[in-house]
């Protein structure tokens, strides 16, 4: 059974050289996924926000004093899917070529807008702006609405559910 | 199974006032024909009765209104789903049709006689074109909105194939069993068409295969509309527009039987042999009484067969003659009467074929018949493979080598597996019209269009297949080019051998009739980019516009009230919409340097600058901020709109110069909002204890500060003329914040401004708005940004341009005007000096403090010396006004520096 929440994640971006970024040690429970070669993101549960952060500061400021940490966590929201019909949902709202392969990061557009995709095992968090959330929580009930076995009613998209820990922490490089 | 008259009812639907039974496995035309409904439509042109003909989607005689859907193929549609059904064509009925004496008049309406005629009186054309339109038929498109909302789905595959025949099957078997992904895409139901003998049992035995394997996807009743770069495949589906994404592609489309050119050739009762051969086949009817086959292929022996067994079975039907050259004349089954190397001259007939005239040995005799049958060859269905130029697409089957064998089908679909596999062309298509034998034979059924127009076309010079094409329209009707484009060709190529003329015109999507409900799939939503404040904004009774992608308040309601709040109290807009980044790292101030033609250099910490961004070409695109947090860290604003696009500009110069430099898009995490107004500083220090005076924030200046407990970086702007303070801030606490100032400027009177005051107060200040007050080719100096640009910096984008334009004469320019009287002139506005037009208004507004219009337009002004006064007109009259200088609101800015 497919489920899709509103959820809301840590996101600590992080900008600096390629070198840099390459040997930053991603703090536990986050994921870091590369975004750009002088872009690149840590993903965590909401409370682990501060530690991340500092953790990413820190390293930043020892390793390349110019370089920006910054907390773009307001800047985005997550759908989080869960169930076998997370990928045909999904390619109804985006052209991505979604791998077989976990863990994956993806990025591009979705519903129109830009989003960033992270494929875990069991399930897919979908990062948008939070300028796009109400626009791509009413493109998720259109889809949705045309599978058969998901009722409208019981998508829970106004949830604030907290990601899940995960003792992943490195993706493979953003592609798409 | 085939449905016959035995097989139960399933269904019914109304077909113009008529019950019309449904049999299971029925389409809308055979359940129609079932019902003895033999005028199917009217012609286009000249409103010839036309009737059932291919059964295979190629040809326009079929298309009806089915649930208020015009030109639907009613022989591709599933009766099932029918619940009204009415031909579109015909006045006052397809029945008995008034406007058929147009073909009596065909004389008047020669080829391209609408290019000609009703030039002159102009006025005439109007009410011609509606006529026409109304005449020519096709039904009526539905008005408003839909009432499905078709969603389109991505699929990546490594093989699509396209066309569920024998060669389609066996290429999509073939990939499977490679280990591909692969998907099979098929107008019908696999298989459906063909009538029940070997080769559906053969087709049926393939998809068995190719389902067991289970790696393939089948779609069926699904259309591939054309190929396009990527490659992209769409398929309408019934439910879904499915967009393939595919590494290669199969194209098995299969091939239309020739269609014939003869006098009479349209008249209902002539068939295409596979047409007749589903008719009987597969959906158990009998297509007349006395049946002539034209026989020139071996698989048109097996339609007569087909015909000979029905017609011995029904005994109210009979073959009366099969046509056939002497090759094949063997294969004629005892009890048919042969006619050997006999060719059709004429089908006769009013209204439906009554008989063929037919030439035989240098004789002529008459066939008394109500069927005939064509089975002449076969024309490629190539429009997909001709739609693919550059893409990684094969054909297989018929499409590449038609009137090709089962087996050879079978295997040219294997070979398509191989990746060594050469791509196959379609064969040319063989000689004109099969011996045309006289000018008003239809080569076009959609478009009315004879061999007769052809030669008059041609006469009058349109000597290529392309221009033939354009002034005939033959190709260009619903069938796309399925059966007349070979003609066409071949008519070229016989006119003019061997020259570039006889080109196969350009095949352009979509290959096959669709919806505009499908091209809109699942981008019928408009995206509409949101602040966080947006439900707020909505809750206070705002009224919602676009601004660019956004979605913003015009007003609250009273556009005045919001003015006079910002002049005389205070107010706050919400302003997350502006682009708002981030710029660090060792060469970040270099590249701002080099991007901005202000100084940034010289920028003091803590301090603001407005800035332009320039193209190459010294063309101004966008403006915004500039603010420096520290050595080697900004933070800079765009327009709304220009964010993405400055972003894009920056990164582009930045990789172009390989700076080190990194740039950080924070306008969805930071929100931002100005508080303006007299008396802001006051009503920020009821939530503030950090110092706000001149002193602490200057104007142009910045602070953190913390505003009800929400961290601001507040910028001392001025856009709109008064006393401004722009909070930016973290975006989860702008609700917070919103509603901070909100209470606490109760006492002040507050109200929040929308986009339509904003306009006004700006206006009165003379700042323009990018993209409204600005054109393609604007530089600085004609808006009277001059002093944003500094030409003594070495380099700055737009620098040399704007030199070697310093050096022309300025004949344009924005300028400030005020109109006397109750009203400023409409945007857009014409304006006049001296009677003569020299520009247009761009921005206008009433100016409530000012008691008079004031506007910004543009004037030409090719001596140098601008007008004095101007004249502008617009749809309520003209209005009588001055061209001014400088701000029309204190234009010593002491207001936004208090």
């Amino acid at each position: 059974m497919l489920s899709i929440e509103r959820t809301h994640a840590a996101v600590i971006a992080c900008y600096a050289s390629a070198a840099t970024l390459d040997a930053l040690p991603a703090p536990p429970n986050a994921y870091a996924c590369r975004v750009a070669p002088d872009e690149l993101w840590l993903i965590a549960p909401p409370e682990l926000l501060a530690d991340t952060e500092r953790c990413a500061t820190e390293y930043c400021a020892r390793t390349e004093p110019l370089a920006l940490v910054l907390d773009q966590s307001d800047g985005w929201t997550t759908f989080t899917f869960r169930g076998d019909e997370a990928l045909s949902v999904l390619a109804q709202l985006s052209a991505l070529p979604f791998p077989a392969t976990r863990p994956a990061w993806m990025q591009g557009a979705l519903a129109g807008g830009a989003a960033k995709i992270l494929l875990l095992e069991g399930e897919v968090h979908v990062l948008v702006p939070v300028t796009l959330r109400h626009h791509v929580a009413a493109r998720l009930r259109d889809v949705c609405g045309s599978l058969t076995s998901i009722p409208l009613s019981e998508i829970p998209l106004a949830g604030d559910a907290r990601m899940p820990a995960s003792s992943i922490r490195a993706v493979p490089p953003a592609q798409g | 199974m085939a449905a016959s008259e035995s097989a139960p009812v399933n269904g019914s639907f109304d077909f113009e006032g008529r019950n019309v039974p449904c049999m299971q496995g029925d389409t809308i035309a055979s359940a129609l024909y079932r019902a003895e409904v033999r005028t199917f439509s009217r012609s286009f042109k000249y409103h010839r009765r036309r009737g059932l003909y291919c059964l295979t989607g190629d040809c326009p005689n079929c298309l009806m209104t089915v649930n208020g859907e015009p030109a639907v193929r009613t022989c591709m549609t599933p009766a099932a789903g029918a619940r009204h059904v009415a031909r579109g064509t015909g006045w006052p009925s397809a029945e008995h049709d008034v406007l058929s004496i147009l073909w009596h008049l065909r004389a008047l309406m020669p080829v391209g006689f609408y290019y000609k005629s009703m030039i002159r009186p102009r006025w005439l054309f109007p009410i011609a074109e509606r006529v026409i339109r109304r005449i020519a038929g096709l039904g009526t498109a539905p008005h408003g909105p839909s009432d499905s909302a078709k969603e389109c789905m991505h699929h990546h595959t490594d093989v699509v194939v396209i066309g569920g025949g024998v060669a389609g099957l066996s290429a999509a078997i073939a990939a499977a069993q490679r280990g591909e992904r692969v998907m099979l895409v098929e107008e019908g139901i696999v298989g459906e068409r063909i009538a029940p003998g070997p080769l559906r049992d053969r087709i049926a035995a393939q998809r068995e295969t190719l389902s067991r394997d289970g790696s393939a996807m089948i779609l069926e009743r699904a259309t591939a509309i054309g190929i396009f770069e990527g490659p992209l495949v769409p398929v309408v589906g019934e439910d879904l527009l499915h967009l393939v994404h595919p590494q290669r592609i199969v194209v098995a489309t299969g091939a239309v039987e020739r269609h014939a050119v003869f006098p009479g050739n349209d008249l209902p009762g002539v068939w295409l042999g596979r047409g007749v051969s589903r008719l009987v086949g597969v959906h158990g009817l009998t297509p007349g009484r006395a049946i002539v086959v034209v026989a020139n292929t071996a698989e048109g022996l097996e339609h007569l067969e087909l015909l000979r067994q029905h017609a011995s079975r029904q005994r109210a039907c009979k073959v009366v003659a099969a046509l056939v050259p002497r090759a094949l004349a063997e294969g004629v089954a005892p009890g048919v009467d042969v006619i050997v190397d006999g060719t059709v001259v004429e089908a006769l007939g009013s209204g439906a074929l009554r008989a063929v005239l037919i030439e035989t040995g240098g004789s002529r005799r008459t066939l008394p018949c109500d069927t005939l049958v064509l089975s002449l060859g076969y024309e490629p269905r190539d429009s997909l493979l001709r739609h693919a130029v550059l893409e990684p697409v094969c054909g297989a089957g018929d499409v590449v080598l038609a009137g090709c064998s089962a087996a050879e089908a079978e295997e040219s679909g294997r070979r398509t597996a191989d990746p060594d596999h050469a791509p196959e062309a379609a064969e040319p298509t063989g000689a004109f019209l099969s011996e045309p034998s006289g000018a008003e034979g239809f080569v076009c059924l959609c478009e009315d269009v004879a061999v007769k127009e052809f030669e008059h076309a041609w006469d009058e010079g349109y000597r290529s297949t392309e221009l033939l094409k354009r002034y005939s329209t033959v190709t260009m009707g619903s069938c796309q080019g399925a059966l007349c484009h070979a003609h066409l060709k071949a008519f070229v190529r016989q006119r003019s051998p061997g020259s570039w003329v006889g080109q196969p015109t350009t095949a352009r999507p979509p290959a096959r009739p669709l919806r505009l409900e499908d091209l809109a799939a699942g981008a019928r939503v408009p995206v509409e980019y949101h602040t966080v404040l947006h439900n707020r904004h909505i809750a206070r009774g705002a009224e919602m516009d676009w601004a660019g992608a956004w979605k913003r308040p015009s007003n609250y309601g009273d556009v005045e009230q919001e003015y006079w709040a910002v002049r005389k109290n205070v107010s706050v807009m919400d302003i997350s919409t502006l682009g708002k980044y981030r710029v660090a790292g060792p060469d970040a101030a270099l590249l701002l340097e080099r991007i901005y033609p202000c100084r940034v250099n010289d920028i003091k910490p803590w301090r603001s600058r407005y800035t332009l961004l320039l193209n190459e070409a010294g063309y101004l695109f966008d403006d915004g901020m500039v603010c420096k947090l520290g050595d080697g860290s900004f933070y800079v604003t765009f327009t709304s709109s220009g964010g993405d696009a400055a972003e894009s500009w920056l990164r582009e110069w930045a990789d172009e110069w390989k700076l080190r430099v990194h740039i950080a898009n924070v306008t969805a995490a930071r929100s931002a909002i100005n508080v303006a107004g007299p008396r802001a500083r006051e009503l920020l220090a009821r939530l503030t204890q950090d110092s706000l005076d001149a002193e602490a924030v200057p104007y142009g200046g910045l602070r953190e500060i913390c505003v009800s407990g929400v961290e601001c970086l507040t910028l001392r702007v001025g856009f709109v003329g008064e006393l401004s303070y722009e909070l930016h801030h973290a975006s989860r606490q702008s609700e917070m914040l919103w509603d901070a100032l909100l209470e606490a400027g109760r006492a002040f009177d507050i109200r929040p401004h929308g986009l339509d005051a904003l306009k006004l107060l700006r206006l009165e200040k003379g700042h323009i708005l990018i993209g409204q007050d600005t054109d393609f080719d604007t530089t600085p100096a004609k808006v009277g940004l001059d002093f944003a640009v500094k030409m003594d910096k070495p380099e700055f984008v737009g620098r040399t341009a704007l030199q070697r334009l310093a050096s022309l004469p300025r004949e344009r320019s924005l300028v400030p005007m005020t109109f006397a009287g109750p009203r400023a002139p409409e945007e857009g506005a014409q304006l006049f000096a001296g009677g003569i037009h020299v520009g247009n208004v761009t921005s206008s507004r009433f100016s409530p403090t000012l008691g008079c219009g004031i506007a910004l337009g543009w004037i030409r002004h090719p001596t140098g010396a601008l007008p004095t006064s101007v004249s502008a007109r617009d749809t309520v009259g003209d209005c009588e006004g001055e061209v001014t200088k400088g701000p029309f609101y204190d234009p010593k800015g002491e207001r936004l520096r208090a």
